[in-house]
């Protein structure tokens, strides 16, 4: 069974793995160029600003950066739609189903190994390919401010690694419900899109109570303190930026070039400033929140796939007894076990059936039958 | 041919036009608003903020029209593109598409038509609300070239879109089979699309050489003023008063020539750009390459899915074969399978129907 899993997936991983090598090669070379800048420069009295030298190396590399930020970004999803739609559907869309869950495999074993092959594998090269730009990105990313920033945050360490578990279910799950791999992919992309942008645009903030500083926009010397933001603590994530009148009523954008108020500086005086904000060390623990929630839905949708896969009945079957439909638990036990026979047991007729109803779609099978 | 043509394409054109019915919605109230904000401010200066602001309230709403005009093309090539022929080979149907009475460059012709013409319009539409909805914003910047917009409105799309389009079919066809058509597309559009960005755009036209002496004094940005605003700047070299190109100015804040802001006195800097009035020219040439690589795919694939053999027909017979009906006959006068082989497959085709 894992012989026969890999066999399957052997074109994919060589594609998958290869590509990764291919892009590997030039990450390192130029990963240890822009390191060796970095290095030269901590010792070097001409080197102007921070780490300038390695930064102007690295804008050499633009294609690069552009290549590996796009690539993991679009990975997770790539490989849901590639490695996971099919995984179940194309059983489905070839009719090979009825093969593989008729010999002494049992389905829910085909589907543990297809899934410890497969989803390991995508995972796996999730990880590596994160690796691979968190490391490059190092030397700039270590000048950011804000590790929590929508363009990075996602494409860094291990959140990835859960996109990719979550992709991968969405793929599988995709697969096992809709059983063409079309459609199963389509719905893949675009669940894991949306699902995606609300864990980044609404529910990331939420991981843990934001933290809050006010203070007044106008400070004690008459200067514009909006540099409140410069008391935060380093790396910080500003979540919202909120004002509030004297009379403590939120209040939008003040005054503008007409107001009488703009004449004398005087539109921000009793304004205070309400900063909510998620200190930087809060970056690990939110990494690994990210990839433990999309692990979870991962698995729920996994597991989900497990009970649909052996709880249902398979299309080209012969109708179930009136009788046992209308009772959910027994029915249940009697599509299993017609599953579980030998196609030889079954008598021409419904066979030819079956065939009739699939043949569009089941090139396989009508070699063999004819 | 073109009812059954329009019967297969409908859910995938339900899914796709849906999907851009509801975005349009979504970009439309949001877009009045800020278009509320833009005319409703009286200085240019205040206008920059007010913008800015009302711009970044919508995040979620640029990123998705972002996304969605980067991914829009390829999403079509691989899903409408891809199994329009790779997926008659997997299933089979091919067998039974192309032994009608259409012969298969009619058959052909009006799925490239109508689905290559879907592929298109989505792009197209999705482009148009993009560059609707970031009109105010985009007014204010100054390059229009940048990589992270020139790809994404006006009517660079729809190219691409085209390309993607031809790139799945092509594959479809060479491959014969779904998926490993639809991952070819995915690789083969980045690539292409990369490497037209970073390589070929600014080739489009050649650049306009300017070189300037960095003036005495404080910043020394001699650019600005000297260069028409919004161009392009493809490179920029700075050559030290002996005419040699300095590759890293070395001036530290212990330097005698800091003092006096006389470090870079006799330096000369030589940009190459490209102003921004070739912006439409270079839109256009943009459009007009990917949709000229596309038309050079297609008629590829006319060309190939004549003059080969099918799987499943009997070995071809030699020359001496009968020629077969008019419409089957190629172009460039080479034959498909033989009428024989066809009909060969007639007890097999029924085998399979029962």
């Amino acid at each position: 069974m894992t012989w026969l899993a890999w066999r399957q997936f052997r074109t994919q991983a060589i594609v998958i793995f290869g590509g990764l090598l291919l892009l590997a090669i030039p990450t390192v070379i130029t990963g240890f160029g822009t390191r060796h800048w970095v290095t030269a420069c901590a010792t070097s009295a001409t080197c102007l600003g921070n780490g300038a030298p390695a930064q102007q190396y690295m804008m050499r590399f633009g294609w690069l950066q552009v290549l590996l930020g796009g690539a993991l970004l679009v990975f997770p999803a790539v490989l849901g739609m590639f490695c996971a739609a099919p995984l179940v559907a194309r059983e489905f869309d070839n009719g090979t189903y009825r093969l593989v869950w008729t010999q002494s495999v049992s389905r829910v074993r085909w589907l543990t190994v297809k899934i410890a092959v497969v989803g390991t594998a995508t995972v796996l090269a999730t990880g590596l390919l994160s690796w691979m730009t968190t490391w490059w990105f190092g030397p700039s990313d270590s000048l950011e401010m804000d590790k929590f920033i929508d363009s990075t945050f996602g494409i860094r360490d291990v959140a990835p690694m859960g996109y990719a578990v979550f992709a991968f279910a969405v793929g599988l799950a995709a697969g096992v419900l809709i059983r063409k791999v079309i459609p199963a992919m389509a719905t893949t992309l675009g669940v894991f899109v949306v699902v995606r942008m609300v864990f980044q645009m609404v529910i990331r903030a939420h991981y843990a109570a934001p933290l809050t500083q006010s203070g007044p926009v106008v400070g004690p010397g008459g200067d514009v303190a909006v540099k409140i933001g410069n008391n935060l603590p380093p790396g910080s994530w500003v979540v919202t930026l909120r004002f509030t009148d004297a009379a403590g009523h939120p209040t939008g954008i003040i005054g503008g070039p007409d107001a009488p108020c703009s004449a004398d500086n005087s539109c921000l005086n009793g304004i205070t400033q309400h900063l909510v904000y998620q200190p930087g060390s809060r970056y690990w623990p939110f990494q690994w929140t990210e990839m433990g929630l999309f692990t979870l839905l991962g698995l729920l949708l996994i597991g989900f796939s497990y009970w649909w896969i052996t709880g249902h009945r398979l299309p080209g079957r012969a109708p179930r007894p009136a009788a046992a439909r209308s009772v959910a638990g027994p029915a249940t036990v009697v599509a299993t076990r017609t599953i579980g026979r030998a196609p030889e047991a079954r008598d021409d007729q419904s066979r030819a059936h079956d065939e009739g109803t699939l043949s569009p779609s089941a090139p396989g099978e009508a070699h063999t039958s004819a | 041919m073109t009812w059954v043509t329009w019967r297969q394409l409908r859910t995938q054109a339900l899914v796709i036009f849906g999907g851009l019915a509801m975005l349009a919605v979504a970009a439309i109230i949001t877009g009045l608003q800020i278009r509320n904000v833009a005319n409703g401010c009286a200085a240019p200066t205040d206008c920059n903020l007010l913008v800015g602001i009302a711009t970044s309230n919508y995040v979620w709403m640029e990123l998705l029209l972002r996304g969605a005009t980067l991914v829009v093309p390829v999403v079509t090539g691989m899903f409408l593109g891809a199994p329009l022929i790779a997926r008659e080979f997997e299933t089979g149907t091919y067998r039974m598409a192309w032994t009608q009475s259409v012969s298969r460059t009619r058959w052909l012709a009006v799925k490239v038509l109508i689905v290559g013409a879907a592929s298109v319009l989505a792009s197209g539409l999705v482009s148009w609300i993009t560059t609707w909805w970031f009109g105010p914003d985009d007014s204010l910047q100054m390059d229009k070239f940048v990589d992270a917009t020139f790809g994404i409105r006006d009517v660079a799309p729809l190219g691409y879109a085209a390309f993607a389009f031809a790139v799945g079919l092509t594959a479809g066809l060479l491959f014969r089979r779904v998926l490993p058509a639809m991952a070819t597309t995915l690789v083969v559009f980045v690539a292409a699309r990369m490497m037209v960005q970073m390589l070929v755009r600014q080739r489009f036209a050649t650049p306009i050489s300017a070189t300037f002496a960095f003036k005495p004094g404080p910043g020394g940005s001699v650019k600005a003023g000297l260069i028409p605003d919004g161009s392009w700047i493809s490179s920029e070299q700075i050559f030290d008063p002996s005419g040699h190109p300095v590759r890293e100015l070395r001036f530290g804040p212990g330097d005698a020539c800091v003092a006096t802001n006389s470090c870079l006195n006799g330096y000369t800097q030589h940009v190459e750009y490209q102003p921004w009035n070739r912006y439409w020219p270079f839109q256009w040439t943009e459009f007009g390459l990917f949709l000229a690589i596309a038309l050079v795919l297609i008629g590829f694939c006319f060309w190939w899915i004549n003059g080969h053999r099918l799987p499943g027909s009997g070995p071809r017979v030699a020359r001496t074969a009968a020629p077969r009906s008019d419409d089957e006959r190629t172009a460039n006068g080479q034959q498909a399978a033989p009428r024989g082989a066809v009909e060969s497959n007639q007890p097999r085709l029924m085998g399979v129907d029962r």
